[in-house]
């Protein structure tokens, strides 16, 4: 065993020597100046950057308060609709019984006339011929018919007005006859007609109370509700249905593939040169929904989850250098390098140790480097943005979309495989796993694309939705990380199930 | 000018007074650097980081409740941790079951070298063995401590401290001999 005087000796030396920390005249101890002023321009630089974030945020709080905002107003309006159907369905409804009670009024006045004209027409037809007889009979009936048409309101409005002001300034001395002329006027209204409830209801009234001062009272109230409902009914009408027409709420679910190019630009152009595969696919889903304005103008709203998934190859070759040898924990002979780890997104340098016999290798040889990584990437997208229908069919629909997009990359990884040749030798083979976040974690987009829209029915649609998007800035922040610019470009396909409210 | 003026100023993102702070520590802090890796590149990149992290959250410092060389060394020291942790999967290494004789070395032997050669040694030290070596003789942190800040336990903490200075004794009798 060590003896603990020697590990006090030890450890005394070291702490002695090293924690004098005055700068060696070889300077061996003092850093480079660039390195405090790369630091400062690095904080000069991120400054700003934080402040970009807010408009992220700022664009994505207010993507969920236009839907909150759109989802208040869609319900409010059709529980206005609703609302405004059963007015529609009162006012119908009112409306009829206002029309059964000036046919029975009208009615009343005819018959009147006819039976006061009545010995007149006897004596006439008494001395006329049968065939004059049968003229004037035909004139009496025409005379009813004309009555009747007459009645017949161009203003609805009106025709109510005027009919219960008739029907409220009936004298009471004549409510008898009224009563009559009713129970003749209901018989004559036909047979679907007389069994409305409303026209019994009334009808039952006449019966019951006969008495016109104060059936004229909720008449005439109802006459002035009636119109007044009416009145407002109409305006009402005016105002809803252009709201009705106008949002045009449609959610819809949506589930589709991307293609992403990292467009990196490496310090290294023989490492950007040894490169084999700049691209990542993957899939995305999630749901939004768009709001027309117009006919043709609208808004839309998406949150998707996505995942990038890029595996690449890279090779190169190491120049073994005697100085980088060492010993490991057991004493072995080890070989201490950088290796390179290099994908489509960044590229990386890992320090290993490698085990290698004594005198096997020379300063000079040629090892060969191979990396094969996987680098997986999730991403929340949320994009906000217009949509111009350029081609409106009954069953197709298409559509022109763009707008912005914020991103969010809650989740990333890179699974490296590493390998050290020399002379077809395997020096070595190991899995290395990250899991340390190298992204910036959020980064802003624009997109542009085309939406195709089948009509299943009234209701539900489907459509096909390709777009390209951008990113704005570079995803990878981290300072030891090769790579000068990794900006998104990636092309959605998506298909999207929706329903029409 | 004290060092709370200094700092005072270095706040208010004084130029000339974040020259001098720099001037005054960068010594410790890339002797921190050095000791924590092998590369001198990697000790280059560590410290640029952590000059950011000082200047960013030099607001957090609290004078009354230390010194700023400790808190500024203890942020150097996590920024290495940090950047070790991104490039060794696990600070677990094999046993070394074999038991080095180390030779008795006289005080003078010991005293004729100098920090730089005792820092190239502690760099040749597997990642694992240089940062347990590092917090407990240098920066003396705790067993307990170095075992949180790494993620293992204090058994291996106290296992890879011993190794250490196995191969540090090694070193140093390699050395000498020559």
């Amino acid at each position: 065993m060590l003896d603990k005087n020697n590990n006090k000796e030890l450890d005394k030396l070291f702490q002695s020597k090293l924690r004098n920390n005055e700068a060696a005249d070889n300077k061996w101890n003092v850093p480079p100046i660039d390195i405090f002023e790369n630091a400062l321009a690095e904080i000069e630089a991120r400054q700003p950057e934080k402040k970009r974030r807010w408009p992220i945020l700022f664009f994505v709080g207010f993507g969920f308060l236009m839907l909150g905002a759109i989802t208040y107003l869609f319900y409010q309006n059709q529980s206005m609709i609703v609302e405004l159907d059963k007015k529609i369905e009162v006012l119908n409804q009112a409306q009829k019984e206002s029309e059964q009670l000036t046919i029975i009024n009208k009615n009343e006045s005819t018959s009147a006339a006819i039976i006061q004209d009545q010995p007149a027409l006897v004596e006439k037809s008494a001395m006329l011929p049968i065939n004059a007889q049968k003229g004037a009979s035909r004139s009496t009936q025409a005379a009813k018919e004309t009555t009747t048409q007459r009645i017949k309101p161009i203003n609805k409005a009106q025709k109510i007005v005027n009919s219960n002001l008739a029907v409220s300034t009936v004298s009471t001395s004549r409510s008898n006859d009224l009563l009559r002329a009713a129970e003749v006027a209901t018989k004559s209204i036909p047979q679907n007609e007389s069994n409305n409830t409303i026209s019994n209801v009334v009808l039952s009234k006449f019966k019951t109370l006969n008495k016109l001062p104060i059936l004229s009272i909720p008449l005439t109230y109802t006459s002035r509700t009636i119109q007044q409902i009416y009145i407002n009914e109409e305006t009402e009408k005016a105002v809803y249905s252009d709201k009705k027409s106008n949002l045009k709420f449609s959610p819809y679910l949506a589930i589709g593939t991307n293609f992403s190019s990292f467009n990196t630009s490496y310090n290294d152009l023989h490492i950007e040169g040894a490169v084999e595969n700049k691209y990542a696919v993957g899939y995305n889903i999630g749901f939004g929904f768009s709001v027309d304005l117009t006919n043709r103008f609208g808004l839309e709203y998406s949150f998707t989850g996505r995942s990038n998934v890029s595996r690449s190859k890279y090779t190169c070759n190491v120049i073994y250098d005697k100085n980088e040898e060492g010993y490991n924990a057991n004493g072995d002979l080890v070989y201490n390098m950088d290796m390179f780890s290099t994908n489509p997104l960044y590229s990386a340098v890992a320090r290993v140790e490698v085990p290698v016999n004594v005198d096997e290798m020379d300063d000079g040889d040629v090892m060969i480097n191979k990396t094969d990584s996987k680098v997986v990437m999730s991403v929340l997208n949320t994009k906000l943005g217009v949509r111009y229908k350029i081609l409106n069919n009954t069953k197709f629909n298409l559509f022109v979309n763009g707008g912005m997009g914020a991103n969010y990359i809650y989740n990333s990884k890179d699974d490296l495989k590493m390998q050290l040749i020399h002379e077809d030798k395997m020096m070595m083979d190991k899995t290395a796993p990250s899991g340390s976040k190298v992204f910036d974690e959020f980064f802003a987009s624009a997109y542009l694309g085309l939406q195709l829209n089948y009509q299943l029915n009234d209701r539900i649609w489907i459509g096909l939705d390709n777009n390209f998007e951008k990113g704005f800035k570079s995803l990878f922040t981290h300072p030891n990380l090769n790579a000068g610019s990794s900006k998104l470009k990636t092309f959605n396909s998506t298909i999207k199930v929706g329903y029409n409210f | 000018m004290t060092e709370n003026e200094l700092i005072s100023r270095v706040l208010k993102k004084e130029r000339a007074a974040q020259v001098q702070l720099y001037k005054e520590y960068q010594t410790t802090w890339y002797m921190i650097c050095l000791r924590y890796h092998k590369s001198k590149q990697d000790a280059q990149d560590v410290l640029q980081n952590a000059l950011i992290k000082i200047f960013t959250k030099l607001e957090q410092f609290d004078g009354q409740k230390g010194n700023f060389k400790s808190w500024s060394s203890k942020v150097v020291v996590n920024e290495n941790l940090m950047f070790l942790r991104k490039k060794v999967s696990s600070f677990k290494v094999d046993a070394i079951d074999d038991v080095l004789f180390v030779p008795d070395q006289s005080e003078s032997a010991l005293d004729i070298l100098s920090a730089e050669e005792l820092t190239r040694m502690i760099q040749k030290l597997p990642a694992g063995y240089r940062a347990v070596f590092n917090l407990y003789i240098i920066e003396g942190f705790s067993h307990q401590e170095i075992a949180d800040m790494l993620n293992i336990n204090i058994g291996t903490s106290k296992s890879q401290l011993s190794k250490a200075r196995k191969l540090l004794q090694k070193q140093l009798e390699t050395l000498l001999q020559e």
